[in-house]
């Protein structure tokens, strides 16, 4: 059946305004802002400065030490999440009593919204009332996220470990699902052992889904804020304020719209770079196999 | 002859020009600026995006 041009416009006209509307007109707007000098308190207006704002951002101190503070998130997350999924996935491959329940139990984080999972993480580690300041005391941990910055920022970490491992699980038993049968069969005959099946034939059937799932992760959790803000909003003192949370307290704080535009750009580069950069391995990877 | 190692479409060309640009200019800021003017970089980078247009 012959579709006419004007009928695959009318089709697509109606995500294509919406798309423009929510996703182009926004960014073009904040790239207008990035160039102006730009405070609703202030009595001047917006101030075209042009590329200042950048300026002031690469030797902003407080900035760069919050991307690095989140790029470190980032890395640690996903060296902590990849490989757990990974291994979690391939056990759940096998046969075992009450598989089922743990499947269903493994998954309920990711049914929780980020903001109760931030407020139900500030009960469990209230130094007063939560259980795990209570048991790491009994073990001779002095447990306080207000107070000890490495503490604060390892919480955070295995807050989001705990939060997102499940979606790694799923997609990777989703991965591992659709492989192909022959390899196994033929490594079978070969009397290959679990080990070499895994190193040899899983793994590199994976990579594709093991990229993309990487790929989703940073993006994550690079835009990490609503567990984070709920739980430590940044503190103690700058320990746990990633890049995102340094962004809205900027805002908040000195309603220097043009500068919060110019850092949320040089956020979305960063993120469109690695992403891109990753983009390009999936297709890599995806052609070898 | 060719910039970039795989093929890339004219959106491709732009948008990896635009990356490009953003960062060299980013860069020059942080550390070049104080010794050769912006505007040097800009340049650069136009004409590094005109030829990666054409050639790809």
């Amino acid at each position: 059946m012959r579709v006419k041009k004007t009928q695959v416009w009318g089709l697509i006209s109606p995500t294509l305004i919406l798309m423009i509307l929510i996703g182009v007109i926004p960014v073009i707007y904040v790239i207008y802002l990035s160039v102006f000098k730009y405070s609703v308190f202030s009595k001047t207006g917006m101030v075209y400065v042009g590329f200042d704002n950048f300026r002031k951002l690469v030797f902003d101190a407080s900035f760069l030490k919050s991307l690095s503070l989140g790029l470190t998130f980032v890395a640690i997350c996903c060296l902590v999440e990849i490989p757990l999924g990974l291994l979690i996935a391939n056990v759940l491959t096998y046969e075992f009593k009450g598989k089922g329940v743990f499947r269903t139990i493994m998954a309920l984080p990711l049914a929780m919204a980020p903001v109760s999972i931030g407020s139900m993480w500030v009960l469990l580690t209230n130094p007063d009332v939560g259980p795990l300041p209570y048991f790491l005391g009994k073990i001779g941990v002095d447990y306080n996220i207000g107070v000890n910055a490495t503490q604060a920022f390892a919480t955070t970490v295995f807050m989001d470990v705990w939060h997102w491992t499940p979606f790694v699980i799923l997609t990777f038993m989703a991965g591992l699902a659709s492989l192909p049968k022959d390899p196994y069969e033929a490594s079978l005959v070969d009397g290959a052992n679990r080990w070499q099946t895994f190193r040899y034939i899983t793994l590199p059937l994976l990579r594709p889904v093991i990229l993309t799932t990487l790929f989703i992760r940073i993006m994550d959790t690079f835009r990490v804020f609503d567990e984070v803000w709920m739980l430590t909003s940044g503190g103690p003192g700058t320990a746990t304020r990633f890049v995102s949370i340094h962004l809205v307290r900027e805002v908040l704080r000195s309603m220097n719209y043009g500068y919060s535009s110019a850092m949320s750009l040089f956020l979305l580069y960063l993120t469109i770079v690695i992403c891109w950069l990753l983009l390009t391995f999936i297709s890599i990877s995806q052609e070898e196999v | 002859m060719r910039i970039l190692p795989m093929k890339t479409n004219l959106f491709d060309r732009i948008f990896i020009g635009a990356v490009v640009m953003f960062g060299l200019h980013l860069f020059w800021v942080r550390f070049v600026e104080q010794f050769i003017p912006l505007y040097v970089a800009t340049i650069g980078s136009l004409i590094f995006l005109v030829t990666l247009i054409i050639t790809g």
